[in-house]
């Protein structure tokens, strides 16, 4: 086990960053417990909005003051909920006038404040103050923290445009940093803080992957990103490896296979970090003694003796009764929503797939930068047509359009704030939306099945006041009965929206929070599918029963908490590539049911 | 000398990708503001989520916007 080299070598401040569900809260416990328990005396701080740091210490923790955790000495915490943070930055602007203004105008404002940005912005407040506060922090010896700014957050935050007086008189009007006058730390603070963060002997970048293609690239790409801002002292954490195993269960010995090819192809700026690895755990990471025996070789892991003999119970039914229920409107729009990495463009493909099969016309529009899926499909069925949208592609087209319009006229600096602003995830949303928008019309004859879905903030602010509403409305006819896009997709007889998540912790809050808000722009998600299942896989080695079990929690979370309908598909040792594996892929229950019958 | 005030609906961002989106007019209008500054005029310019209090200070503006809503900002059709 070489995670004990993080700790030996700990600069005051660590960053773990990484997509959610890699590990990066874990792994931030364990680390600050190990320091602690070495004697430092640590403040350990979460910012992350799906942060459940109370839930793995299994106690309250605090958002002003440091909580001194029971167990560990030296070891406090500090639960930073950037929401909350959020909604006192937007009461701060609002809140002056909102007895003044028409209802609807106030919530258009609070709309506008209501993105990831503004959050991100939010989160970086709280940074800031403990990266440059003396008071707050003297007395610790190091400063862990579950996330990490975006590239994209501290670019902006370098701009000098973003601070000057630009912002308040400029005829373009306002940047990605919004109301800069709603935060509260002033601007020498922030370069300070930035300042902090690309000081290697003062802070560690620690990327956080697993072992597999998409996470690995999406840690590169954040390594280059920082890189490039200065952010210079970084480390990788490979998580989640199967070990080597004896056991002759196909999946074991496929998923330790894949472990070991992916790490063998790290990418390149990944290859040169000082890296460490840490093993699947028998059980979730949860309290004390779990994160203490992180650092442990495997084999003492607690609790191995005590293996499950058999799988838990999948009651959840596979992909194939949901298009039951799809196919019933005869056509539609199918949304498929869900964080990057979980899944997304496999399961539209099988939906599609599965439609066709049925003898249903099916336009599967698809954003698969690899293009393995669709790719595979594509021509292979009668009334299947598979159109790619490369959102590179689509992003730099609006960019391109959107700098030669507005950025016509300013000056340099304000043209590198718009460049910036440009670089938000926001404008990926809408290009591709945009791009989409041709094919959703024709779900009035045909299913139409998208492997993408802006965000519902994202959607309240294009209907609210884009040029779809605008279009719509200038062409409508006296009498005639008005359907804006929007409407069309808060009616789940002629839209299903579909949210995908992977059966782990954050994954689940981060869908959840895709819900949320969802709901906010009058949708209703009309089911979720569970991805990536171990347990609906059935595998036999032991380690893997453990991780199957360890599902358990989050299905039923999701079955009795947040979804109106849940479906599972499981864990595959290969993509699906090609209608029959895809195919296979939505009737997996039927194999399972008779596996289950046929074990002791 | 004269006095320009604008009153812009509310923006989250220069590109307008979470408010009114690319529109020529916008484009064409902060041209047009630039000449009138040149040529004398004092121009100033408030984004209803970033200075709401310089809408609620003026009562034109404040009225327009309690009678009309959001439309008051949207620009003529066709």
């Amino acid at each position: 086990m070489t995670f004990g080299n993080i700790v030996g070598q700990a600069t005051r401040y660590l960053f773990f960053t990484g997509k959610g569900g890699v590990g990066k809260t874990s792994l931030a416990c364990a680390t600050s417990v190990k320091l602690a328990d070495d004697g430092k005396k640590v403040l350990l701080v979460s910012t992350d909005p799906a942060s459940n740091l109370a839930h793995v210490f299994k106690t309250e923790i605090g958002d002003h003051e440091p909580t001194a955790i029971q167990g560990v000495a030296n070891l406090f915490a500090l639960d930073i909920d950037p929401e909350a943070a959020a909604r006192a930055y937007r009461e701060r602007i609002v809140g002056p006038v909102r007895d003044s203004l028409p209802q609807g105008v106030i919530r258009s404002m609070e709309e506008q404040l209501s993105g990831a940005c503004t959050t991100e912005i939010a989160a970086f407040d709280e940074f800031t103050a403990l990266l440059t506060d003396e008071q707050k922090t003297r007395g610790y010896d190091h400063i862990i923290f579950d996330t990490a700014p975006t590239g994209h957050t501290l670019r902006l935050l370098k701009l000098p445009r973003a601070w000057s007086s630009f912002l308040e008189t400029n005829h373009s009007g306002a940047s990605c940093l919004g109301p800069l006058a709603g935060l509260e730390k002033q601007h020498r603070q922030y370069k300070a803080a930035v300042d902090a963060l690309a000081d290697g002997s003062r802070t560690t970048l620690i990327l956080v992957s697993r072992p597999q293609k998409p996470a690995l690239d999406e840690a590169a790409r954040t390594s280059g990103e920082l890189a490039a801002l200065g952010v210079k002292n970084q480390r990788l954490i490979v998580n989640g490896l199967m070990p080597e195993t004896s056991s002759d269960d196909p999946l074991a010995q496929a998923l330790a296979q894949r472990d070991r090819r992916a790490l063998e192809q790290l990418p390149p700026v990944l290859a040169v970090l000082p890296t460490d690895r840490v093993f699947l755990q028998p059980h979730n990471l949860v309290g004390i003694e779990a994160l203490r025996s992180l650092g442990e070789p495997f084999q003492h892991n607690p609790g191995m003796s005590e293996a499950p003999a058999s799988l838990p119970p999948v009651d959840v039914p596979a992909l194939s009764q949901l298009v039951d229920r799809i196919e019933s409107d005869g056509h539609g729009l199918v949304m498929v929503m869900g964080k990057g990495g979980v899944g997304k463009t496999t399961i539209a493909a099988a939906l599609a797939v599965e439609l066709v099969s049925r003898g249903h016309d099916v336009h599967l529009t698809t954003t698969d930068p690899a293009a393995h899926v669709a790719s595979a499909v594509d021509g292979e069925l009668e009334h299947l047509e598979v159109s790619r949208i490369d959102p590179q592609v689509e992003t730099e087209r609006y960019r391109r359009h959107v700098l030669e319009t507005k950025g016509k006229d300013l000056d340099e600096q304000g043209r590198a704030l718009l460049e910036e602003d440009l670089r938000s995830p926001c404008t990926e949303e809408i290009a591709v939306f945009q791009a989409f928008s041709r094919v959703i019309r024709e779900a009035q004859r045909k299913f139409v099945v998208v492997d993408t879905a802006p965000t519902g903030h994202t959607l309240l602010l294009l209907d609210a006041t884009g040029s779809y509403h605008r279009d719509i409305m200038r062409h409508a006819k006296e009498g005639m009965k008005v359907v804006t896009p929007m409407m069309r997709l808060q009616d789940p007889s002629q839209t299903k929206m579909l949210i995908v998540t992977l059966p782990e912790t954050t994954p689940v809050l981060e869908a959840a929070a895709l819900q949320d808000d969802l709901r906010r722009a009058g949708i209703e998600p009309w089911a979720w599918v569970i991805n990536g299942s171990l347990a609906a896989a059935g595998p036999r080695e032991p380690l893997l029963l453990r991780r199957a079990h360890a599902e358990v929690e989050q299905f039923e979370k999701v079955r009795h908490e947040l979804a109106e309908r849940t479906f599972v598909v499981p864990w595959l040792a290969e993509e699906p590539v090609g209608p029959d594996r895809l195919r296979r892929l939505t009737g997996f229950a039927k194999a399972r049911a008779a596996e289950t019958l046929g074990q002791a | 000398m004269a006095r320009l005030t604008v009153y812009d609906p509310p923006m989250c961002c220069s590109t307008g990708v979470c408010g009114p989106s690319v529109d020529k007019t916008l484009v064409r209008f902060a041209r047009d503001l630039d000449w009138v500054k040149e040529h004398g005029a004092d121009v100033e310019r408030y984004n209803l989520s970033r200075q709401p209090h310089a809408f609620v200070g003026n009562a034109a503006v404040k009225g327009a916007l309690r009678e009309g809503g959001q439309q008051v900002f949207a620009p003529d059709p066709g």
